[in-house]
């Protein structure tokens, strides 16, 4: 797949401080990308880089084509951002909020209200418009904000840690706005040091750590990948599935716990199906054989600092 | 329509503000006519309210325009917006302020119906609108300058940066109203000789103060530019510099050219000038630590259109200043002053047979002071408290030109003056060589400031939570 975001040797310095030191990957379009790292790993500076608010020492910049750091205000009529810290204008309407950011970036004046209403459409406000963004509710207030970054339609979005401070009816209500925005065709970048939500709709991760990308995969294609975690489930108890899974050679990290198996498994889709004919055949009396997800907080878990980056 | 100047009236208008301005001031001003029964006194109660609406509010608002929106969280998605620094400028500027405008406009409205030409000495009632009008503009103008300039420095405090803009906007409508004595200007003098004319007064005033407005809008429309990442330089800066100068010259013109002066004399004023911009330059500038660095690379990698672009705002202006002294002392018109030398005689410890000669390198030593004090600015602020460095500055600044100069002329060591300060009666080679050696050592200093490699961010927890 064709990649939206380009980031190529990025360095960013602070005074006293170097944030980001020679950044570089891609992003591949319709992705959900969950930019993972420590707090102070340079999640933010990154974000803001990519979207023209603060520009690198060095390095390029590239979104849906355009050269952010040469043309940042073009640039924005690609992209939506919101960032950790966002802010609305609570003496307007909902509808306002949405006309002035659909002017603003750009749109003319006869597609600025059907933008609008489709932008309240999406983020499922529409029944919102006439009401005044300070009393709205903040779970609301993030689906406005979300709503005023896509008001233009961008191709990509970028969030700065989106869920701080929702209730958990929110971050569902937020995790299926993404998934729909990223069915909807928008490429997604989204900060966060909270896991669990993240891994609910990202499709790729990218860690950072000290200011420099470690590692950069794809969540849940290990097994597509030839490297799945796979749970077997026995119906009763059978002595013979430590010895027929000990003989296997592509067989890893085995955990066997009363009737369930848990190993990693070097091969692909048909070495798979082989292996399972293997334990069929034998007499085992397998209930369940299926590749597991592993969890985002495991892959972190998992990096190595010392990881270089996986363009 | 201007997208930002339509959110402004958004924000601003409401039926019950609509009414409540024409309200507010019809209330007062028909207290005032039935208190007097006299139009003059109704005219100078609207004069009054307009003042104290566009001067008082209007740069209160103006103030305020970017940081209420810093302190909302709205102003990153306002730099996010595709609108250019020009309708981001005149947007706010005149969205901001437009309930200020519809509240004075009703004042205006009074004053003119009361009587235009009744205020003593006031005899064209259209100069005096547009000088009315012009003036609320100018100080709102001003006040939103200063906010941008101090954007950088005092986004986290908003009360002291509206503050701050908020004094320069007054003060700019003070001097546009001629309560502060900045020049033949705001004199209501009935003729000014500028360059070789002679203008009428209220129209010599009138075309200054729209010649300054203009500036002022130019100068939000080149920070506009900074805060949305367009690239700047200096040049806005160093034009703007140049008009003041010229400007200046125009009213000792008269007086040099009727004397024949000298080179010095033409000198003297745009000398003196550039020297007090770069210090407003210097102290206005974010000194950002990254920015020189970046600087320094680009010089370094021959990237000229980067280098200008990196420029500080006072670099063009000092190097002005510089070959002004340059040439002020080739041209030794400054040993002329001799009353300055009977004043400072008795605090000299030196020869009368040395002054002649520092006296003719007084300019160029001030023009080395000057740059000693602008590495003193930057070494404090490329330091570990950059948001203190301009206040640590000031403060060492202010010691070296007051405080010690005072105690070694007291303690009897004038020798020792150039240390501090230029001083004129010095040895002529002290009057150099010491601003020199000062600005050698300072410079070696902000080199290793400069210089020192960045550090990556401490990470404050070793694993994001689950």
């Amino acid at each position: 797949m064709a990649s939206i975001v380009s980031v190529q040797g990025v360095t960013f310095d602070y005074p006293g401080t170097r944030a980001l030191e020679d950044v570089s990957f891609t992003i591949e379009a319709e992705t959900i990308t969950a930019l993972v790292g420590p707090n102070g790993a340079g999640k933010t500076t990154l974000l803001r880089c990519i979207a023209g608010l603060d520009a690198p020492n060095a390095g390029a910049i590239e979104v849906a084509g355009l050269d952010v750091l040469r043309e940042p205000r073009e640039s924005h009529r690609r992209m939506g951002f919101l960032a950790d810290s966002y802010g609305l204008y609570d003496d307007l309407g909902v509808e306002q909020c949405l006309l002035h950011r659909a002017a603003a970036l750009g749109l003319p004046a006869e597609r600025q209200r059907p933008a609008a209403r489709r932008a309240a459409e999406r983020l499922a406000i529409a029944d919102r418009l006439g009401q005044k963004a300070g009393t709205l509710s903040r779970g609301l207030r993030q689906r406005l904000a979300i709503a005023e970054s896509i008001v233009h339609q961008p191709p990509v979005l970028l969030l700065d840690e989106p869920a701080s401070g929702l209730d958990p009816e929110a971050r569902v209500g937020l995790a299926e706005t993404l998934v729909r925005l990223k069915g909807e065709g928008v490429t997604v970048i989204v900060s966060s040091h909270i896991l669990s939500e993240l891994e609910d709709y990202s499709t790729h991760m990218l860690v950072m750590r000290g200011g420099r990308v470690t590692e950069q995969r794809s969540l849940g294609g290990a097994a597509d990948a030839g490297r799945a975690r796979i749970l077997l489930r026995l119906a009763r108890p059978d002595s013979r599935l430590e010895t027929a899974l000990k003989a296997e050679a592509a067989i890893r990290d085995l955990v066997i716990e009363g009737l369930t198996a848990r190993f990693r498994f070097e091969g692909d889709a048909m070495a798979r199906a082989e292996l399972l004919g293997r334990l069929v055949g034998a007499g085992l009396p397998l209930a369940d054989f299926a590749a597991e997800r592993e969890s985002l907080q495991a892959l972190y878990m998992s990096g190595s600092p010392e990881r270089t980056a996986a363009p | 329509m201007n997208p930002e100047l339509r959110r402004n009236l958004w924000l601003q208008f409401s039926a019950i503000r609509l009414i409540l301005a024409p309200v507010a001031i019809g209330a007062v001003l028909m207290l005032v006519w039935l208190a007097t029964h006299s139009t003059a006194a109704v005219q100078g109660a609207a004069s009054w309210i307009y003042y104290l609406v566009v001067l008082l509010w209007g740069t209160r608002r103006a103030a305020d325009l970017v940081a209420e929106e810093v302190a909302g969280g709205t102003w990153d998605g306002q730099r996010m917006s595709a609108l250019g620094a020009w309708q981001m400028s005149w947007g706010k500027l005149l969205g901001g302020t437009s309930y200020v405008w519809y509240s004075a406009a009703f004042a205006i409205l009074a004053w003119a119906v009361a009587g235009p030409g009744l205020e003593p000495g006031r005899t064209e009632p259209g100069i005096a609108l547009a000088r009315m009008v012009a003036t609320g503009l100018f100080a709102q103008s001003v006040a939103f300058l200063m906010s941008l300039a101090l954007l950088g420095r005092l986004a986290t405090r908003r009360r002291l940066g509206m503050g701050v803009s908020q004094i320069a906007g007054l003060l700019a409508g003070a001097a546009a109203l001629g309560h502060l004595d900045v020049g033949f200007m705001f004199r209501r003098e009935p003729t000014v000789d500028w360059f070789l004319w002679h203008w009428h007064g209220e129209r010599f005033a009138l075309a200054s103060l729209l010649a300054f407005l203009g500036w002022s809008i130019f100068g939000i429309y080149r920070l506009m530019r900074v805060e949305l990442q367009f690239r700047g330089g200096p040049w806005g800066w160093l034009a703007f510099s140049l008009f003041l100068m010229a400007y200046a010259e125009g009213f000792v013109y008269p007086a040099i050219h009727a004397a024949g002066g000298g080179l010095a004399a033409w000198l003297a004023a745009p000398f003196a000038l550039a020297v007090g911009l770069v210090y407003v330059a210097v102290f206005l500038e974010r000194k950002d630590v990254v920015r020189y660095r970046w600087l320094g690379a680009a010089l370094a990698a021959g990237d000229l259109a980067t280098a200008q672009a990196l420029l500080p705002r006072w670099l063009p202006v000092y190097i002005l200043a510089l070959a002004g002294g340059i040439a002020l002392a080739l041209s030794g018109g400054w040993t002329d002053v001799a009353g300055l030398a009977m004043l400072l005689g008795p605090l000299a410890g030196f020869g009368w047979a040395d002054s002649a000669a520092s006296f003719s390198l007084f300019p160029l030593a001030m023009a080395l002071y000057l740059l000693r004090d602008v590495l003193v600015v930057l070494h404090f602020n490329f330091g570990p408290r950059p948001a203190r460095g301009d206040a640590a500055a000031l403060i060492c600044l202010a010691l070296a030109y007051f405080p010690i100069p005072g105690i070694l002329v007291g303690l009897h060591l004038q020798m020792l003056l150039p240390l501090a300060v230029p001083y004129p009666l010095a040895n002529p080679l002290a009057s150099l060589a010491v601003p020199l050696a000062e600005c050698a050592g300072l410079a070696v200093l902000v080199r290793q400031r400069l210089g020192k490699t960045p550090r990556f961010t401490r990470e404050v927890a070793a694993t994001p939570a689950a």
